[in-house]
């Protein structure tokens, strides 16, 4: 019920902000923020860069928001498919940039309850170290953006039960590789 | 399974994640003043998104419709609108099969053969002076029939008589219209009779 009333005022939203009202795209800002900027710092492990590639995805859908439809898909699947492309863009800009040799930063002036202890924080970070950026985004977008198989393939672009088959695999491969990491 | 309490655990980590605080309280101000119009109004962008849609289902009716009409002028005669259509769909045809022509549209695009329209009117009652030759001599009873085989008029008696009579008159003067119709054919009879051995007209 509650997803329903979300999704009804998600489309109210999308109609108004196509109609170039700036309100209802600062709604849809409100709700989307940290979700994409936690997507985008996972893969970049830059707060600093995280907070740019945020501000261009909502910034490149403002400008492409007439191209798109909720029949192609849901609107998460297209930001995150948007801040994807910009962290892959990135990447390619930045090859340096990589979870491997950047310092964990510490997550600003922000308080972090969740995570008391020094050694926690980096757990996540050795984790994905294992992983290719392409795993993380299926790791990401599934277990903890909890994302449908059907939105994570739209965000890849490949199908539905490729993303199953590659999300078994890496969950395979995270069994072998946790009692090390972890 | 070791596995979804290490993703379990990774979860709260990966939400833990937190902006800087200037950015999240401020993000939407920073954002909204790079924003400018949206690029494309939504009639605009709709009918950029639905383009090749719209292509498709054109290129669709143009093929229909531009078939139909083609199939209708194969039909068509000289001097009605769709007969150029025909020619243009023939000389295209010709062009992609690589038919040759026939003699007779090369002798008819040398210009060896003529149409009767295009040959000159050689006819003795052409003129306005022999229409009113020929309604003269209608008038007298004496008509000129024109001989198309070697274009010289042929003088024809028409003489009218009335009274339901026979006008049936040889030219060697055999039969005389001064005698008796009985009496004349009872003098035929007698003289093809004997030849055929019959007997004699009573």
């Amino acid at each position: 019920m509650r997803s329903l009333i979300r999704h009804a005022s998600e489309t109210a939203c999308l109609t108004r902000a196509r109609n170039g009202d700036r309100a209802a795209l600062g709604e849809i800002y409100r709700r989307y923020q940290l979700r994409i900027f936690r997507f985008v710092r996972v893969h970049l492990g830059n707060t600093a860069e995280a907070e740019d590639i945020t501000q261009m995805t909502f910034l490149r859908f403002w400008r492409a928001i007439a191209d798109f439809s909720e029949k192609k898909g849901s609107l998460a699947a297209y930001l995150f498919t948007i801040a994807r492309h910009l962290v892959i863009d990135l990447s390619r800009k930045h090859k340096e940039v990589s979870l491997d040799v950047v310092e964990y930063l510490p997550l600003g002036a922000v308080e972090d309850d969740g995570l008391e202890k020094e050694e926690e924080r980096a757990e996540l970070q050795k984790l994905l170290t294992h992983l290719s950026d392409e795993e993380k985004t299926l790791v990401s977008l599934r277990y903890f953006e909890d994302l449908s198989f059907k939105e994570i393939a739209a965000v890849e672009g490949s199908q539905e039960g490729a993303v199953r088959v590659h999300l078994h695999r890496i969950l395979g491969k995270l069994r072998v590789i946790a009692p090390q990491s972890l | 399974m070791k596995t979804p309490s290490i993703l379990t655990q990774a979860k709260k980590q990966y939400l833990a994640q937190k902006p800087t605080a200037t950015f999240f309280k401020s993000g939407w101000k920073l954002l909204e003043e790079r924003l400018g119009e949206p690029a494309h109004t939504v009639l605009h962008g709709f009918f950029f998104a639905q383009m090749p849609r719209f292509a498709i289902i054109a290129f669709v009716v143009a093929v229909i419709c531009g078939g139909n009409v083609i199939y209708v002028a194969q039909y068509s005669k000289p001097g009605e609108p769709l007969f150029a259509v025909k020619r243009a769909s023939e000389t295209v045809a010709q062009i992609i099969i690589g038919r040759r022509p026939t003699e007779a549209e090369e002798a008819s695009k040398s210009g060896d053969v003529q149409s009767p329209a295009q040959q000159p009117d050689t006819s003795p009652i052409s003129t306005p002076k022999d229409r009113k030759k020929t309604v003269e001599s209608l008038k007298n009873g004496k008509t000129e029939v024109p001989d198309r085989t070697t274009g010289n008029a042929a003088t024809e008696q028409i003489q009218q008589q009335s009274g339901g009579q026979s006008s049936g008159q040889s030219q060697n003067g055999s039969l005389k219209s001064s005698e008796n119709p009985a009496e004349a054919v009872e003098k035929v009879v007698n003289e093809v009779v004997p030849r055929v051995n019959l007997p004699a007209f009573p």
